[in-house]
């Protein structure tokens, strides 16, 4: 069967998959995606040989790939795999090779625990669920809360619309929406009103996340396992690729006596959707930490934020006028191990989208 | 369970194609290849299981679905499933 591990000599051919196909790009294909493809396939700090990334070789000719990224992660203090798939792609030409069921299940018959990727489309999903592959509803609930709507309203306008009616009906109501926007803020009874957070924030450093994720996992079954090493390098990655945004913000919150009782990682991205890579903290504190987050992004510029939501904190983060969606990106798993979908289905798993391959993307 | 020649067989995987790819179910032949039709790529292959599961009232699993490389094959093994069946 043509297909076999991925090698550093392929990633020209696989950047050019990359470019053309999963981005839908014309032209000469940059020689940054050809960095960011090594350094995610062949630098990364979980890199195992047994896990490889896949490529469907047509004598010569790549003509799909299936990135994989393991990442060690815990079940109740034992050590567990989990391959992360992702940069899925298959040349137009050679569709009807079936080349993507074989990367898809060559990458099932790995030797990992769970198979996983936490930003499935409708169409790769119904793929995968039909090869066995289970969606995990509550890692795949979205949720939206909006700090300028007017501003959203145009944002979906000019951007969510192929139109040139409404495009250009978005951009002139820009102004107009400013006002709005400024109007709500300050009407005593409005949810859109930001007040003043009472916590303190200072930068989030990588020793006290590792502290944070710790002490705050709160009796899950499966957690990320992760050492300064893997962090660093996690963060840095995410910072030079700019995947969803260019900015990553990372603070730590505190009390009025200085202890820590949250924290959160996110995009803030002026004039767009922030996006909340990982939140967390004391629960008694979870709507202090919305409060600051809110405020933090609003005065960064962004005119909504978005993130996966963990659903014991449904009730805070609708309090805080969040609302909820399935629209954004499935999580969906594979294991041999039926324990492990259990886990996963029953939402007993401290997982974030610091932890799968949503935050291992490339901005261009 | 009726008890389907090889003729019936390709007659109701003809079908199957129609429905899944709305093609001329007779360009269908014991010798088609994913080649030959060009929606036949890995999604239109799970669709076409699905098709082909409806139309003989079978299930698929996923080696079966990784064997249907062709139509002799997605023959072979329906006649297979279907002898099984019978046997049951």
């Amino acid at each position: 069967m043509p297909v076999r591990p991925l090698a550093k000599d392929d990633i020209p051919q696989v950047a050019d998959l990359y470019w053309r196909v999963s981005r839908e790009r014309k032209g000469p294909t940059p020689l940054a995606v050809h960095s960011f493809l090594y350094d995610l396939y062949f630098t990364n700090p979980w890199l195992d040989s047994s896990l490889p990334s896949l490529v469907y070789d047509e004598k010569g000719k790549i003509a799909g790939f299936l990135g994989v990224v393991p990442r060690k992660m815990c079940y109740r203090g034992e050590s567990v795999r989990i391959a992360f798939g992702g940069n899925f792609a298959v040349h137009p030409e050679f569709r009807t090779t079936l080349a993507g069921l074989h990367l898809l299940r060559t990458y099932m018959a790995g030797g990992q625990d769970l198979s996983q990727t936490d930003s499935a489309n409708d169409t790769s999903r119904a793929l995968l669920e039909r090869l066995g592959f289970s969606t995990i509803l509550p890692y795949s609930v979205h949720w939206i809360r909006l700090l300028r709507p007017a501003h959203c309203l145009t944002y979906a306008l000019s951007h969510l619309s192929d139109n040139a009616l409404s495009s250009s009906l978005g951009f002139l109501a820009r102004p107009f929406s400013g006002a709005i926007d400024k109007m709500t803020s300050r009407m005593s009874v409005s949810p859109f009103r930001q007040i003043e957070p009472r916590l303190h924030s200072s930068e989030l450093d990588i020793e006290t996340l590792i502290y944070c994720m710790a002490e705050f996992r709160g009796g899950y079954s499966l957690w990320p396992d992760y050492d300064t090493k893997s962090l660093t390098w996690l963060l840095n990655f995410m910072e030079r690729m700019k995947g969803h945004g260019d900015t990553l913000r990372k603070l730590v919150l505190r009390d009025d006596s200085g202890k820590i009782v949250g924290w959160y990682l996110y995009y803030p991205n002026p004039d767009g959707f922030a996006e909340v890579v990982q939140l967390g903290g004391l629960r008694k504190y979870i709507k202090e930490i919305l409060d600051h987050l809110f405020y933090d992004s609003m005065s960064l510029g962004a005119i909504a934020v978005h993130g996966i939501v963990d659903r014991k904190w449904m009730g805070e983060f609708s309090e805080k006028y969040c609302f909820f969606t399935c629209r954004g990106g499935w999580m969906v798993a594979y294991s041999r191990k039926p324990h492990f979908l259990e886990l996963l289905n029953s939402g007993d798993a401290f997982l974030s989208r610091l932890d799968g391959e949503w935050c291992l993307a490339f901005g261009v | 369970m009726e008890n389907l020649t090889t003729e019936g067989v390709l007659g109701k995987v003809q079908t199957a194609f129609k429905s899944a790819f709305d093609i001329d179910p007779l360009a269908i032949t014991i010798n088609t290849v994913p080649a030959d039709v060009s929606a036949w790529d890995s999604m239109g292959h799970v669709t076409l299981a699905s098709s082909l599961e409806q139309a003989f009232g079978l299930t698929f699993d996923v080696d079966d679905l990784m064997a249907m490389e062709n139509v002799k094959e997605i023959c072979r093994i329906v006649q297979s499933k279907l002898g099984q069946v019978q046997s049951a």
